[in-house]
């Protein structure tokens, strides 16, 4: 079923759990990428947009809803994430991190687009040399330690912070 | 371009891993502030970092299984977390449903919620759902046979006895003699659909569209005759004074020793309303158990009003003709709130209308229906109260 923001809205204030789901649908995958950019964690940004949700319809909160749909979600969504991450990191470089966060822009991403950008991603890490390759997606796509990915490929932790550097240096320049 | 020097790489990881200290924190802010390329450096670094992982974590998203997971955190009991389980269950074994027997009332809420679905034009709803707007009776191991109005047969349990047989829309079971332990069965109409049921003691059952009732096949000597309703149903209940008849719709009990009344209770009603049409009942809180005090006492004419929030009874004359008119097939609307009436049309006649016109929804409305279609009912209310509609495959819309 496709409904428009305006129909969800229309029929989630009669208590409609149709409408819920397919906001749900519409808008699951694109809250999840938003609060990932706040935690850096698959799970617990898949937990704050549940909890969310979940908080959405017990608590009627779309009986208050008045203005558009989307933004309102984003902003719950990111203040939610703010609020964990308030708590476990210390450290942040707030300007910076809010930079580049602008530069990744999810708002309103069509779910297609983002697969094409994976594709083109996957494509630039696969065009890599071999050991560039594994050490890169060792480290950033699987979030592993210098040590445990020198350990299991047998070299040296210079070794795999060279090939991580020649990695970022060849994807920064085909990524913009 | 320009690199990171190796142990300011060392701290860029830290900081990314969120390991680092306060001393190699206050090292890597001042490398970063020290130079506009080391901040683009890292500023560079760190877009690519999380966008490469964002995008990596956009792909192994899974939004059905987030939503299985999402519906099954929800305080509020809904609709679609039963229908996919139904369906589950329906479409894969019999063993799981025995599971969720013992739970009637929730199987109840399911499967109403299912054809509410299905009246969505819920496009992701397989034909199980379609199926499931039949007739269908549950036997004490979870298997579920859907009765056909033509059916004209022997009702037989899962060991294969007969305990009573189905002639057209009409199903009665006969009295077993020694029967020590409570074997339920579970009946449940869809929307647009009446039966009626004669249980083991003669007590007579009209069910509304919509509507569930378990009970036992047979009523054990000495203990009470308690059914499980959700929905409406009309009851004659069969006088036997040592063996009150109690019937439980969630939050609410109505205990009867012999009588006729008419008890809705459907789930997205605030109110769970007993009519009570010759003899006597006496409605409580499910919660509480029964005693004189606890309960509220009703004379015939008159209507108890079950608030399932506060919990609190409040009780009017009746109009008889008004609240029982389904039983004969007759929808009648005296007073009523266009909203409810909306409701009601939405049960008898399974469809599923969109009510755009909200001013009309809180004005109230007398009408009465014999054998109409929908159409004609709805016509109707376009002829008598100027209200506009359209039809659109299976779904109604006011505007």
């Amino acid at each position: 079923m496709i409904l428009t923001d305006k129909n969800i809205v229309s029929r989630l204030k009669k208590g409609d759990f149709a409408a819920y789901k397919v906001m749900f649908e519409k808008y699951y995958k694109p809250l999840c990428v938003y609060a990932f950019k706040y935690t850096d964690s698959y799970a617990l940004s898949e937990d704050i947009v549940q909890d969310f949700f979940v908080k959405f319809w017990d608590d009627k909160l779309y009986l208050k809803l008045n203005k558009k749909i989307g933004p309102y979600l984003y902003t719950s969504v990111k203040n939610n994430a703010l609020q964990v991450l308030k708590k476990q990191r210390k450290f942040h470089f707030h300007d910076i991190e809010n930079e580049v966060d602008k530069l990744i822009t999810v708002e309103n991403f069509e779910v297609n687009s983002l697969v094409s950008e994976y594709d083109k991603l996957h494509k630039e890490v696969e065009a890599l040399p071999l050991k560039c390759r594994e050490v890169f997606k060792a480290i950033v796509l699987d979030n592993q330690k210098y040590k445990d990915v020198a350990l299991k490929m047998g070299v040296t932790v210079n070794t795999v912070k060279t090939q991580h550097s020649r990695a970022l240096k060849q994807l920064r320049n085909s990524l913009g | 371009m320009q690199e990171f020097p190796p142990h300011i790489f060392k701290l860029v990881t830290s900081y990314i891993n969120n390991s680092i200290s306060n001393r190699e924190f206050d090292e890597l802010t001042k490398w970063i502030n020290h130079s506009p390329e080391n901040r683009q450096l890292f500023k560079d670094y760190l877009y690519l970092y999380k966008k490469s992982r964002s995008l990596k974590f956009a792909e192994s998203l899974d939004t059905d299984k987030a939503w299985s997971k999402t519906i099954e955190k929800l305080q509020t009991p809904n609709a679609l977390k039963i229908e996919q389980e139904t369906k589950h269950k329906i479409t894969k074994s019999g063993f799981k449903f025995l599971q969720i027997l013992k739970y009637a009332s929730i199987l109840v809420v399911f499967i109403t919620t299912g054809f509410y679905v299905y009246n969505n034009n819920f496009s992701s709803q397989p034909d199980t759902v379609k199926e499931l707007n039949q007739i269908t009776l549950q036997l004490e191991n979870g298997d579920i046979q859907v009765l056909t109005d033509v059916k004209d047969e022997h009702l037989l349990n899962s060991k294969g006895e007969i305990v009573g047989e189905q002639k057209g829309n009409k199903l009665t079971y006969s009295k077993i003699k020694n029967q020590q332990e409570l074997i339920y069965n579970t009946l449940t109409i869809p929307y647009g659909k009446h039966f009626e049921i004669s249980l083991s003691d003669g007590t007579k059952v009209y069910l509304n569209a919509g509507s569930s009732l378990k009970y036992p096949v047979n009523f054990i000597n000495g203990s009470e005759r308690k059914v499980f309703l959700t929905g409406e149903a009309y009851f004659d209940v069969e006088k036997d004074a040592k063996h009150p008849f109690i019937v439980n719709s969630g939050e609410m009990n109505v205990r009867v020793l012999g009588t006729e009344f008419n008890l809705s209770s459907y789930p997205e009603d605030k109110n769970i309303k007993t009519v009570l049409v010759e003899g006597a009942v006496s409605v409580y809180n499910a919660e509480d158990a029964y005693t004189s005090s606890s309960s509220t006492k009703l004379s015939p004419g008159f209507k108890a009003s079950f608030n399932k929030g506060s919990k609190t009874v409040s009780v009017k004359k009746a109009d008889l003709d008004m609240e029982t008119a389904w039983v004969k097939g007759r929808i009648i609307f005296r007073k009523t709130l266009f909203s409810d009436i909306i409701k009601k049309l939405e049960r008898q006649y399974n469809v599923s209308i969109e009510n755009n016109n909200l001013e009309i929804g809180n004005q109230r409305f007398a009408a009465s229906f014999d054998n109409e279609t929908i159409e004609e009912v709805l016509e109707s209310f376009n002829t008598n109260f100027n209200i506009d509609y359209t039809i659109k495959e299976n779904k109604i819309i006011i505007h």
